[in-house]
């Protein structure tokens, strides 16, 4: 009898509720990890859509900035390619803005200042009636040229806004 | 609160707008403000109503067109009168309506202080501008 009021129990109230705490902590510790996880796994899959439909574009700026100086554009095929150009990028800068705060008319040389030189330009114009294919003059393609060099790194500079963005 | 009388570049004159004159090209802006726009603003005003202009689905505009063809509007009417009975609808590409607002606006306003008159290249039938008492007249323009 004695022995046995002598013996304590093998765990105490207080271990039992330590042992809660650590399971409850380790609990909270793995959903915290997988949630912030999972976040950020989100964030890095949304930002690298973004940046594959920014190059995206950019390319086929570039395709058709080829194929203007190579004289292989129709004038009247321009116009709807200038317009569906337009609306994709708007959709899509209006996405980046929202979620990177990311300025919405940084493309804008891209949508209107290249339309411009395009349709503005003499030997557009010449063509359009006949719908011929451009050939366009030394100063037109400086025109282009000078376009290119002046623009060329607002894609970059947009991938990288996006890419930063925390 | 004024009505609304609606007209669409589409339904009312091509699905494919060309470029600024009827020399260069068809279904110019030139072309377009002769045949559709002078009548249809001269008309809402006598109803007053405001003219919306609808600008979307076609295959796409060259810049030349809407400022030739909202330019001889101003040119014709003046900004002032332009401005408050007019309302350009541009969902597909809104920096068209910047353009017209902003640009061609305030640039055919001061040409139609100077008396630069607009390049006429086509045959065109009498239409409406405002004349040097400041009233409507109706007549073929030099």
């Amino acid at each position: 009898m004695e022995l046995m009021c002598c013996t304590k129990p093998l765990m105490e109230i207080s271990d039992w509720i330590a042992i809660g705490a650590v399971l409850i902590n380790g609990g909270l510790a793995f959903w915290i990890v997988r949630t912030i996880q999972n976040k950020l796994a989100n964030k890095r899959v949304l930002k690298d859509h973004f940046i594959a439909e920014i190059k995206e574009v950019r390319e086929q700026y570039k395709c058709q900035l080829n194929n203007l100086y190579s004289g292989k554009c129709k004038p009247k095929e321009l116009l709807p390619w200038f317009k569906l150009m337009n609306i994709k990028v708007n959709d899509l800068m209006t996405l980046v803005n929202q979620k990177y705060k990311i300025d919405k008319e940084k493309l804008k040389p891209y949508q209107t200042d290249l339309r411009n030189v395009v349709t503005e330009s003499e030997d557009y114009i010449n063509n359009f009636k006949q719908n011929r294919e451009i050939e366009f003059s030394d100063k037109s393609k400086t025109d282009i040229i000078q376009f290119q060099q002046l623009n060329n790194s607002i894609f970059n500079e947009l991938i990288v806004s996006v890419n930063d963005f925390n | 609160m004024k009505n609304k009388r609606n007209i669409s570049v589409l339904d009312s004159f091509s699905e494919y707008p060309g470029l600024r004159h009827c020399a260069v090209s068809d279904d110019s802006g030139e072309e377009f403000y002769h045949k559709v726009l002078n009548k249809e603003f001269k008309d809402a005003l006598d109803n007053n109503e405001i003219l919306i202009v609808n600008l979307d689905n076609t295959a796409g505009y060259a810049p030349s067109f809407l400022d030739e063809a909202f330019g001889n509007l101003v040119y014709d009417f003046s900004m002032e009168t332009v401005k408050n009975n007019i309302n350009i609808i541009s969902e597909e590409e809104p920096s068209w309506k910047d353009m017209i607002y902003e640009e061609t606006f305030v640039q055919w306003e001061d040409r139609r202080k100077s008396n630069e008159a607009p390049k006429i290249t086509g045959n065109h039938s009498e239409w409406y501008r405002l004349n040097a008492n400041g009233e409507l007249e109706y007549k073929t323009w030099n």
